[in-house]
């Protein structure tokens, strides 16, 4: 369970989150959508600590993830796929994260299988494609097999294969019970991996429902979307 | 998907094994530690080598200063290391894995300076052994237990592990190799010049203070109170981790 608690966070003049409140539960793919710039990336970022909001806060399970004894083990996270010692192995760079909890590094090569990167595990991420970096990314965000798993864009970059791979992942990890809350932009894809939405649109809560209830009466979750959105894009905000 | 079979937990002392995996599983450790072991080496033996080929006197102060000769290369090497180990890959993962950043700043600290330790008195005894040898084939006694011999050798094992630190720090501080690799270098360098612009009296004050000075004299022929600017060169290099703690804590990533 992920609780954002009338989150704030300002970055000098600029607004990124304003009194953002919202629950993502467990056992169902919750989407996170919203135009470039709405503080998607921010949000996700305080809620694994790395960004301090100004006021607010977002609770995992109950605790700041900062005060949880296990945090790998309690969400699992992807920002940044390309966030990674260019030249540490794939296999290390998760033996690295895996050992600061205790993880065992039979772990390690079972979330290698499970991404299919065991092929190139002694390979250094530098050469990586972008699809494989995500591949990486991801088996880091499972290596703990986290009870709330937290992935900002993370089909970017990724073949159609790939993609399928992720939506099956990302269902199967929900239909164990798990919290599963991910950031896109791609609308079908969306569409057909997640249950409920959150939708942003600079900084505040757009919308909080489920899939049926924003695609009532529209075409698709893209026609939806931007009837949703309209007024919070950039292109938008430049009209006014 | 499996399950763990262990409950897992983070603990510091778990941080602190990542942390040396982390170190060993690039190859620019290894190469740092090997042109060290190459360059610190190979200057400190040359002025015995000239000893026993008679082109230099073989007085005990002057030999022992030329056993130490290449620390002032290791200590180049010994920044750039250290500053690397920070500044040579993103934040992000450590502190999504760690997201108590006072761990992550102080685990790095303890690993990297361990390891400079490590390397650093294997460095000055090796030489010390090789130089020692060589001066004995020469006729002359250079020994380990002459006075502040050992204390001289230590002396330089302190100042590479203290240099290992303040670098740790440096990176942390200023998160560009370049910046923090030019900070730790005018800290040493740059501000004993700036020293001498200081009134007459107040220089004489600061300036055996000085990183470079304490470790200068921690190294040479007779400090009259050792332990002073030994406890000195510590003192700098927990103030520094503790600056870098305070900082790191309060910025986001």
């Amino acid at each position: 369970m992920l609780d954002v608690r009338a989150v704030t966070k300002n970055f000098g003049r600029h607004t990124a989150v304003q009194d953002l409140s919202f629950t993502v539960r467990p056992g169902a793919v919750t989407g996170f959508l919203g135009p470039n710039g709405a503080g998607k990336s921010t949000t996700m970022r305080i809620a694994v600590g790395l960004t301090r909001p100004d006021s607010g806060r977002i609770l995992i399970n109950g605790l700041p993830y900062d005060r949880l004894a296990a945090p790998l083990h309690e969400a699992g996270v992807l920002l940044d796929a390309r966030a990674v010692h260019p030249r540490r192995s794939a296999y290390q760079h998760l033996a690295v994260l895996a050992t600061t909890h205790g993880i065992p590094l039979r772990r390690v090569d079972e979330v290698l299988g499970l991404v299919g990167l065991s092929g190139v595990a002694g390979r250094r991420p530098g050469g990586f494609s972008l699809g494989m970096s995500q591949r990486l990314g991801i088996a880091a965000a499972l290596l703990g097999d986290p009870g709330v798993v937290i992935l900002d864009e993370p089909v970017n970059g990724l073949d159609p294969e790939g993609i399928r791979w992720v939506r099956t992942l990302l269902r199967s990890l929900a239909a164990e019970g798990r919290t599963v809350f991910l950031s896109s932009h791609l609308m079908s894809e969306m569409e057909m991996t997640a249950d409920r939405l959150i939708v942003i649109g600079r900084g505040r809560l757009v919308a909080d429902v489920t899939m049926a209830e924003l695609t009532a009466g529209h075409q698709s979750l893209e026609d939806a979307y931007f009837d949703l959105t309209r007024d919070y894009t950039l292109e938008g905000e430049s009209h006014r | 998907m499996s399950a763990l079979t262990t409950r897992p937990a983070l603990t510091f002392s778990r941080v602190l094994a990542a942390d040396r995996r982390r170190l060993r599983t690039v190859r620019s450790t290894w190469w740092f530690a090997a042109a060290a072991v190459v360059l610190t080496v190979g200057i400190g033996v040359f002025p015995a080598v000239g000893v026993l080929v008679g082109a230099l006197p073989g007085s005990e102060v002057e030999t022992l200063a030329g056993v130490l000769g290449g620390i002032s290369v290791a200590e180049i090497l010994v920044a750039v290391f250290a500053v690397r180990t920070v500044t040579a890959e993103a934040p992000l993962p450590v502190f999504t894995a760690v997201p108590r950043r006072a761990t992550v700043v102080l685990a790095r600290a303890v690993v990297v300076a361990t390891a400079v330790l490590a390397v650093a008195s294997a460095l000055v005894l090796g030489t010390f052994a090789v130089v020692h040898v060589l001066l004995g084939s020469a006729g002359v006694d250079l020994s380990l237990t002459a006075p502040g011999v050992a204390r001289a050798l230590a002396g330089a094992v302190l100042h590479l592990t203290v240099v290992a630190a303040l670098a740790v720090a440096a990176g942390w501080l200023l998160r560009s190799a370049v910046a923090a690799v030019a900070a730790v270098l005018g800290l040493y360098y740059v501000l004993p010049v700036l020293g001498f612009l200081l009134p007459a009296a107040a220089a004489a004050t600061v300036l055996p203070w000085l990183p470079g000075s304490a470790a200068a004299t921690l190294m040479g022929p007779e400090p009259t109170q050792p332990w002073a600017p030994a406890l000195a060169l510590i003192g700098y290099a927990v103030s520094a981790s503790l600056i870098a703690v305070a900082v790191v804590r309060r910025r986001d990533i």
